[in-house]
C-alpha cells in the first residue's frame, strides 16, 4: 500500500510539469466495465467541454500508456482497454481533460485491479544499456607511483633474545611510460625497492625489483630488462631473467635472439645487461610456411654458477653448455593435427669449481602429435634425452631417459575429462644408476556444474622397476604408487569453498593421507574470512609408525567504517607429532588499520597501522614466546 | 731488736743477678736470710708457687717461667721462727722472648710451600703449630711445611713446651699473596671435538668469561671448563674475571687435526646384507650409532630390527643390514653421543624406494621474481615452487608467509617429472595488510633435505586497485549482430589492458593458464572482431574480465568478473504503423521518423518462428519502460498485432522494441528500434 501511495505521489511529481501549463484538479469517478479481455473505463462529465485522455500502466512500467478516449453519444466519455495483452493483473489510470484554452485537468490515479486471471511469468532481466567509453585522460610525459611503508617497535618481549629491528622502511618507486603510435609503440617501465630490514648475505637494500624497455615497430620488438625467454624443453625453460631480447616475426620468418642473465639476483641487477659469467645468448631463425608450418633453428651458449636469489640446489654449481637445436611443427586437416618434432645438440659441463668443467656432446630428440576435434583432443610424444645432453637455460631438463607420453582429453562445456600414460626409460646410459622403468596411467575430470560448484577427482597407478634390459627386475623389487585425490569447490560471488581429500600410497614404503579445507568468505562490506586448513598423516608401512602434521591458517578483516577503520586478524597454529618429534607452533596477530585515501579524495593514499603479533612455540619440553607491537605508516599515490 | 735489724736487711738474690733473663732459663732464687726451719711460700709471680721448708739458709731454689712478661716473686714466711727475717719479701723479675718463627719466605703466594721453622724452642721436638688457616699441626717438630690455598694475611702460632696451648704462642704474621693468573689445560695434545679441560688459576673471580679462540661465542663459566674445538690449529684461549675490565689472561693450545672417521666394508649392498662399519681412533668406549632407517637395535652379526628412531650405542664396530633399498647416511657420535660431532657415511642399498632427492629448486612469485607489489585484497598473486628431483615419491612441505606457516602442500613427484607447486587460489595470499610480506617454504618430506628456500617478498599497497566496467552492464543481454563495445574506466598504474571471456566462471576465477586474455589497444575499451565475437556462444551466459598490466606485463589491476549473454534473435517486430493521438498518419522515416506530438501510437507486430507458450514485448523510449506487454500461446509465425503510446517530449528519443522469450532468466529474442524526432 505504501508502495503504491508513493507511486500515486510520484506520478503527480512526473506529470504536473508535463501539463504545467495549467493542470487542474478534477474528481471524476470512472465507472469501470470488466469484460472478457477489456476493461472499459467510463466518465459522465456535466459538459464536454475538450478532449479526454486516459493515462493507465500496468505493474512495473516507468511511463503511462495514452489513449485519446471516446465520447459516447449519451455523453459518456470512454475508452475499452484490451486486456488480453497486457502484462500483470492491475491497471493504474488516471484522466486528462484538455481544453481548448489550453487549460488541462487531471483526475486522481485509480486502479483496476485483477483485470485478469491469468498469471503473467516473472522477467528475470537486467537493462543493458550501453555507457561510453572515457575518453583518454591528459598523461604526465613520464607516470609516477610510489608507496612506502615504514614502522617503528613499540615492543617486544620473547625468549630467544633475538630481536628485531627497531624500524622497517619499504617503498617503491615505480617509472613508467607507454607511447603507442600507430608505427611504433614505446615502453619504459621500471620499479625501484627499498628493503630495510634485509637480509645482508643474501638481498640489496635498494634493488631494481622490476625493468622493462621495449620498443616495437611493425613486426620487431627489442626489450631490455625482465624478459621471459621460452622456446623448447631441450632449450630454453622457465628462464625468467634480466637480459636484452630482439624479436622478429613476420609472416614467413622468424628471428629472435637473446642475451639474459643466467641468474635471479637483488641489486641492481645490471640493468639489462648480464654479468659475463652468469650469461646466456641465444638466436633463433625460422621460417613460416603459410599457417601450417613452422620451422626454427636455435644456437644458444652461455655460463652460469647458480649464484641466484631463487634457487636451492644440491647440483654442481658452476656451469656451461652450448646447444643447438631445430624444431618443427606441420599442421593438416585445417591444423586439427599437428606434428611436431624437435632435435637438439649440447656440449654441457658442469663441476663444483669453476676450473673443473669439462664438457660433454649429447643429443635429445622429441617427437609428436596432437588432435584436437571438437570436444577430443590427443597428444602423444616420444622423447629420448642422452646422459649427457643438458641445457645451460632450463635448469629443470630431466636427462638421460626415453619414452612414450600419452594424453586424451574430452572437453564437453564445462566438463574435462584426461586420460593419460607413459612409458619411459629412465638413467638408460647411467653408469652409476641401474636403468628404471616407469610406466604410470592416470585418469581426472573437473566439472563446472553450474555457476557456483566444481568438482574433479584425480586417479593413477604408477610402477617403477628396473627395466628387464638390466637383469635386476625382480618382482620384489618394483615400486606402486597409487594415487586418488578428489576437490570440490564453490564459489558465489566473493565466497569461495575449496576442499581437497589425497591419499598417496607408495606401496610397501609409505601410505600418505593429506586434505585441506580452504574458505574464502566474505560477509557484506564489514567482514572477511579466510581461514585454511591442512591435515597430513604419513605412515611408514614397514614398521607402522605414523607421523601427522596440521596446519590451520586464518586471515581476516572486520570493517568497522568502510574505506576508513578496519581490524586485521592473522593467526596459525601448526602441529607436528612423530615418533621421535612432537612440536607446535603458534601465533596470532591483530592490527588496527586506518585508511585516510578518501579525505584526500584518492590522489594520495595514507594509512596508519597499529599492528600486533604473538607468536609461541613449543619443541619437546622447551617453550618460547614472543610479542612485539608495531606502529606502521603507509603512504602511496 | 738486733736480730730484728738484721731480718729488715734481708732480700731475695738472683740468678742471675740482675733478674732478667730469656723464657725457658732456669732461674735461681736465694733467699739471704739466716734463719733456718720454717715454712716459706715463693709465688713465683706465674700462678705457680713452691712451698719450703726451710733449713738452710744459703739454698737457691729454680723456677723456669714459660712465658714471657715481669714477675713479681713474692716469698711468704709463715713460720714464727724467722725472727729476724722478714715475713714478706719481693723481688722482680724479668723473662724476656727469644723464640721466634721464620718462614722460608716473607712473601708466599697461593700454593706456595713454606717452611717455617721455630728457635730456641725449649721442646723443639714437640711443637704445636697454628696456622692460623684453620690448619693446627701438634707434636711437630721445630721445622715443618705448610701451603695456604687462599690469599689473605695469616698469624702463625707455635706453642712451645711440649706443644702446651695453654703458653703464649710465638707468632708470625704472614702474608700470603693470590697467584699470578693463569690457564692450563689437559691433555696437552687434543684433537678435534676432544674434551679439553681447560682451568683458569689466580683469578679473582669464579665466574669467569672464557674466548676459546675459535670462534664460538665468548662463555661465562666457573674457574674449570671443558671445551672442544671443532678446527684443528692454534687457537688462544682468553680468560678474564666477568664483569671486570682486567687485562685477561691467555694460552695458547694447539689442536690436532682430527683423525676419527668411519671406514665401511662395501659402499653398496643388498637388501638383507650385512654391512660392517668401523669407528676409527673413535675414543670411545661407546659409540652412538645412527644407521639412517630407523633401527634401534643392531650388533655384530645381529640383524637390524625396525621401530622408533633411536640411536644405538654400541662399540667401535657394528654390522648391519638394511631392510630396505635407497641411500642410507650412518651417523657415529663418539663418546657414546657425548661428542655432537657426528660422522657420517653413506651407503647404497640398491634396489627402489620411495625416497626421492631433490636436486634443484627454485621459487619465485607468479611473476617470474622473487619481489612483486600488488594492491590491498588483490588476488594477483601466487607463489610457485619448481623442483627437479630425482626418484618417485612423496615431496610435502609448507609455505611460510610472514614467519606463519601458511598451507601445506603434498605432491607426489615421479621420476623424470618437473613438478610446480603453487599456492592454492583460495583463499589466496594474505593481502588485507598493506606493506611488507614474506613468503618461504620448509620441506617437511623427504625428511633430512638439506634445503633452505630463499626469503620472497611481496608489498601490498595500501588501497584496492578494481578496474570499474563501463559497458555492457553486468548481466547485459545482447543481439549477436550487434557487437558489444566493451568499455572500463582506467586503473591506476595499467599499462596495458587485457580482456578475457570465458563460458565459465572457474577460468577467470582461477585464471587459468588456458585462458585466452586479448590485447585492448585502445586501452580503456574493446571492440571484439568477428572472430571473437562469434566465439562467444549464444543465448548462455559469458563471463569475460578486464585486466590492466605494467610494461613487463605483471598485472597490477582487474575488474570483477562480469556476465553478459549474445542471443541469437528470432522473433521480429514489425512496425506497420505510427499515429497521432487523433490517429493522423505520421510518416516513418528512414533515419528518424519526425513529428510534433507529444505522444504518438505505434502500430506494429510480432512473429516467431515457433511456437512459445509466452513471448513478452518490452517498449522502452530512453531507456524508460513505456510499455510491456504479454502474448500467450504463441503460434508459429503467426502475427501478433500489438499497439503502444510512446513519449515524444524529448528532442529525441530512441525508441526500443525489446521480445523476451521466457523467464528465469529471460532472453531477448527480438529487437528492433525506431528514433523519434519532436520538431
Amino acid at each position: 500500500m505504501g508502495k503504491k501511495c508513493a507511486i500515486i505521489v510520484g506520478v503527480y511529481f512526473i506529470i504536473y510539469p508535463l501539463f504545467s501549463q495549467s493542470v487542474r484538479p478534477v474528481n471524476y469517478l470512472p465507472i469501470i466495465e470488466r469484460q472478457p479481455d477489456q476493461v472499459v473505463v467510463k466518465i459522465k462529465p456535466l459538459r464536454v467541454r475538450g478532449e479526454y485522455f486516459i493515462y493507465y500502466r500496468t505493474d512495473g512500467l516507468d511511463f503511462f500508456q495514452v489513449r485519446k478516449m471516446q465520447v459516447d453519444p449519451f455523453g459518456f466519455v470512454f475508452l475499452r482497454i484490451p486486456t488480453e495483452d497486457l502484462y500483470g493483473k492491475n491497471i493504474e489510470y488516471y484522466l486528462v481533460e484538455k481544453r481548448a484554452d489550453g487549460s488541462e485537468a487531471a483526475s486522481l490515479t485509480h486502479m483496476v485491479s485483477g483485470f485478469t486471471r491469468k498469471e503473467s511469468p516473472a522477467i528475470y532481466f537486467q537493462d543493458g544499456a550501453s555507457t561510453v567509453a572515457p575518453k583518454r585522460k591528459w598523461e604526465p610525459p613520464l607516470n609516477v607511483n610510489a608507496s612506502l611503508s615504514t614502522s617503528t617497535k613499540l615492543s617486544e618481549e620473547n625468549d630467544s633474545g633475538y630481536y628485531q629491528q627497531n624500524y622497517t622502511a619499504n617503498g617503491n618507486l615505480r617509472l613508467y611510460k607507454n607511447i603507442v603510435k600507430n608505427d611504433y609503440q614505446l615502453d619504459l617501465d621500471t620499479n625501484f625497492v627499498h628493503i630495510d630490514p634485509f637480509n645482508e648475505e643474501t638481498e640489496k637494500r635498494i634493488n631494481l625489483s622490476s625493468m622493462m624497455v621495449r620498443f616495437k615497430k611493425g613486426d620487431m620488438q627489442l626489450e631490455a630488462g625482465d624478459v621471459a625467454v621460452n622456446q623448447t624443453e631441450f632449450s630454453t625453460s622457465y628462464l625468467n631473467r634480466r637480459g636484452l631480447h630482439f624479436e622478429y616475426t613476420g609472416k614467413s620468418l622468424y628471428m629472435n635472439s637473446f642475451y639474459t642473465n643466467s641468474q635471479q639476483k637483488t641489486g641492481s641487477d645490471g640493468y639489462g645487461i648480464p654479468a659475463a659469467g652468469a650469461g646466456i645468448f641465444g638466436a633463433v631463425a625460422g621460417l613460416n610456411i603459410k599457417d601450417f608450418m613452422k620451422i626454427r633453428g636455435m644456437f644458444m651458449t652461455g655460463r652460469d654458477n647458480l649464484d641466484s636469489k631463487t634457487i636451492s640446489s644440491n647440483e654442481n654449481p658452476y656451469r656451461a653448455g652450448d646447444v643447438f637445436s631445430l624444431w618443427g611443427e606441420l599442421g593438416v586437416l585445417k591444423n586439427r593435427m599437428q606434428f611436431m618434432g624437435e632435435i637438439s645438440s649440447s656440449n654441457y659441463g658442469s663441476a663444483q669449481k669453476d676450473e673443473d668443467l669439462q664438457k660433454e656432446s649429447d643429443t635429445a630428440w622429441k617427437a609428436g602429435i596432437k588432435y584436437n576435434q571438437g570436444i577430443l583432443s590427443f597428444h602423444a610424444d616420444y622423447e629420448e634425452i642422452g646422459n649427457h645432453f643438458n641445457s645451460i637455460a632450463n635448469l629443470f631438463l630431466q636427462n638421460d631417459r626415453e619414452g612414450l607420453s600419452t594424453n586424451l582429453g574430452l572437453n564437453i562445456k564445462t566438463f574435462s575429462w584426461n586420460i593419460s600414460y607413459i612409458d619411459k626409460k629412465n638413467y638408460v646410459h647411467s653408469l652409476v644408476q641401474d636403468m628404471l622403468r616407469q610406466k604410470r596411467a592416470g585418469t581426472n575430470f573437473i566439472w563446472g556444474l553450474g555457476k557456483h560448484f566444481r568438482i574433479g577427482a584425480d586417479l593413477s597407478r604408477d610402477n617403477l622397476d628396473y627395466d628387464s634390459s638390466t637383469g635386476l627386475q625382480t618382482s620384489s623389487s618394483d615400486m606402486k604408487t597409487n594415487t586418488y585425490s578428489a576437490s570440490f569447490g564453490y564459489i558465489a560471488g566473493l565466497t569461495a569453498v575449496n576442499i581437497n581429500v589425497g591419499q598417496t600410497e607408495s606401496v610397501n614404503f609409505t601410505s600418505n593421507v593429506n586434505a585441506s579445507l580452504a574458505l574464502s568468505l566474505r560477509f557484506g562490506k564489514f567482514m572477511s574470512l579466510n581461514p585454511t586448513l591442512s591435515y597430513q598423516e604419513n605412515e611408514t608401512l614397514c614398521d607402522g609408525s605414523k607421523s601427522t602434521i596440521y596446519n590451520l591458517y586464518l586471515n581476516s578483516e572486520i570493517t568497522f567504517i568502510p574505506e576508513y577503520l578496519t581490524l586485521t586478524i592473522s593467526t596459525s597454529y601448526m602441529n607436528n607429532e612423530s615418533a621421535s618429534n612432537t612440536s607446535s607452533t603458534w601465533s596470532a596477530g591483530a592490527n588496527l588499520n586506518f585508511f585516510a585515501a578518501k579525505i584526500f579524495k584518492n590522489k594520495i593514499r595514507p594509512s596508519l597501522s597499529l599492528k600486533s603479533m604473538f607468536q609461541g612455540a613449543k619443541y619437546g619440553d622447551t617453550k618460547t614466546d614472543s610479542a612485539i607491537f608495531h606502529l606502521q605508516a603507509d603512504i602511496a599515490f | 731488736m738486733i736480730g730484728l735489724m738484721i731480718t729488715l736487711n734481708a732480700t731475695i738474690t738472683t740468678n742471675p743477678s740482675s733478674g732478667t733473663a730469656y723464657v725457658g732459663y732456669n732461674m735461681g732464687f736465694l733467699m739471704d736470710c739466716e734463719e733456718e726451719d720454717g715454712v716459706c711460700y715463693w709465688y713465683w709471680g706465674d700462678g705457680l708457687s713452691l712451698k719450703i721448708y726451710q733449713r738452710a739458709w744459703d739454698y737457691w731454689y729454680y723456677h723456669v717461667y714459660k712465658n714471657p712478661g715481669i714477675y713479681l716473686v713474692h716469698l711468704h714466711r709463715f713460720s714464727q721462727l724467722f725472727v729476724s727475717c722478714l715475713p714478706h719479701e719481693y723481688v722482680n723479675v724479668t723473662i724476656l722472648e727469644n723464640r721466634q718463627i721464620s718462614a722460608s719466605t716473607t712473601l708466599p703466594q697461593v700454593g706456595q710451600l713454606v717452611t717455617f721453622t721455630v728457635t730456641n724452642f725449649n721442646t723443639p721436638k714437640d711443637v704445636t703449630w697454628d696456622m692460623g688457616d684453620g690448619t693446627i699441626y701438634t707434636q711437630k717438630p721445630s721445622t715443618i711445611a705448610h701451603t695456604y690455598t687462599k690469599a689473605g694475611s695469616y698469624t702463625v702460632r707455635a706453642f712451645d713446651w711440649g706443644g702446651d696451648t695453654t703458653t703464649t704462642p710465638v707468632t708470625l704474621t704472614l702474608t700470603v699473596a693470590p697467584p699470578p693468573r693463569s690457564i692450563s689445560y689437559t691433555p696437552v695434545l687434543p684433537r678435534v671435538d676432544q674434551p679439553v679441560d681447560i682451568q683458569a688459576q689466580g683469578f679473582k673471580s669464579d665466574t669467569i668469561d672464557w674466548n676459546f679462540g675459535d670462534g664460538s661465542p665468548v662463555q661465562t663459566y666457573s674457574a674449570f671448563v671443558s671445551h672442544r674445538f671443532q678446527n684443528p690449529g692454534m687457537f688462544t684461549i682468553t680468560a678474564v674475571e666477568h664483569g671486570t675490565s682486567a687485562t685477561p689472561a691467555s694460552k695458547a693450545i694447539t689442536i690436532l687435526p682430527e683423525n676419527r672417521s668411519l671406514s665401511l666394508s662395501v659402499l653398496e649392498a643388498k637388501v638383507d646384507e650385512p654391512i660392517t662399519v668401523t669407528a676409527v681412533n673413535f675414543r670411545g668406549p661407546l659409540v652412538l650409532w645412527d644407521f639412517g632407517d630407523g633401527s634401534i637395535a643392531s650388533g655384530p652379526g645381529a640383524v637390524a630390527s625396525f621401530g622408533r628412531r633411536s640411536g644405538i650405542s654400541g662399540p667401535a664396530t657394528m654390522t648391519h643390514a638394511y631392510k630396505l633399498p635407497g641411500n642410507f647416511t650412518i651417523t657415529a657420535r663418539d663418546e657414546n653421543g657425548a661428542s655432537e660431532k657426528k660422522f657420517q657415511a653413506v651407503v647404497k642399498i640398491l634396489g627402489i624406494s620411495d625416497q626421492v632427492n631433490l636436486e634443484i629448486a627454485e621459487i619465485t612469485l607468479d611473476n617470474g621474481k622473487y619481489y612483486k607489489v600488488i594492491p590491498k585484497n588483490s588476488k594477483n598473486i601466487r607463489a610457485q615452487l619448481r623442483m627437479k628431483m630425482r626418484g618417485t615419491g612423496i615431496v610435502s612441505g609448507y609455505w611460510i608467509v610472514d614467519n606463519q606457516p601458511y598451507q601445506f602442500f603434498n605432491e607426489t613427484v615421479y621420476q623424470g617429472q618437473i613438478k610446480t607447486i603453487l599456492t592454492q587460489e583460495i583463499p589466496g595470499l594474505p593481502a588485507f595488510d598493506p606493506g611488507m610480506h614474506t613468503i618461504s617454504m620448509q620441506l617437511t618430506r623427504p625428511e633430512n633435505e638439506p634445503v633452505v628456500f630463499p626469503i620472497l617478498r611481496y608489498y601490498v599497497l595500501p588501497y584496492e586497485n578494481l578496474i570499474v566496467t563501463l559497458s555492457p552492464k553486468d548481466g547485459a543481454v545482447i543481439k549477436e549482430d550487434e557487437i558489444a563495445k566493451f568499455a572500463w574506466e582506467s586503473a591506476l598504474g595499467g599499462s596495458f589492458y587485457q580482456v578475457a571471456f570465458a563460458n565459465s566462471i572457474f577460468p577467470l576465477l582461477f585464471n587459468e593458464e588456458k585462458q585466452k586474455w586479448l590485447d585492448c589497444p585502445e586501452r580503456f575499451s574493446f571492440t571484439p572482431d568477428a572472430e571473437t565475437w562469434r566465439a562467444i556462444r549464444r543465448n548462455q551466459w559469458t563471463y569475460w574480465k578486464v585486466r590492466a598490466m605494467d610494461s613487463g606485463r605483471s598485472i597490477v589491476a582487474e575488474s570483477d568478473i562480469q556476465e553478459l549473454k549474445v542471443i541469437v534473435q528470432g522473433a521480429k517486430v514489425g512496425i506497420e504503423k505510427i499515429t497521432d493521438m487523433d490517429g493522423k498518419n505520421i510518416a516513418i522515416g528512414s533515419g528518424f521518423t519526425a513529428t510534433r506530438s507529444e505522444q504518438v501510437l505505434i502500430y506494429g507486430y510480432i512473429t516467431y518462428p515457433a511456437a512459445a507458450e509466452y513471448i513478452i514485448l518490452q517498449v522502452y523510449a530512453n531507456d524508460k519502460k513505456v510499455n510491456q506487454l504479454l502474448f500467450r500461446d504463441i503460434k508459429k509465425d503467426k502475427k501478433r498485432s500489438f499497439e503502444t503510446s510512446v513519449p515524444n517530449f524529448e528532442k529525441e528519443s530512441q525508441i526500443v522494441f525489446q521480445v523476451l522469450k521466457s523467464s528465469s532468466p529471460s532472453v531477448i529474442i527480438g529487437y528492433e528500434e525506431l528514433k523519434l524526432k519532436h520538431e
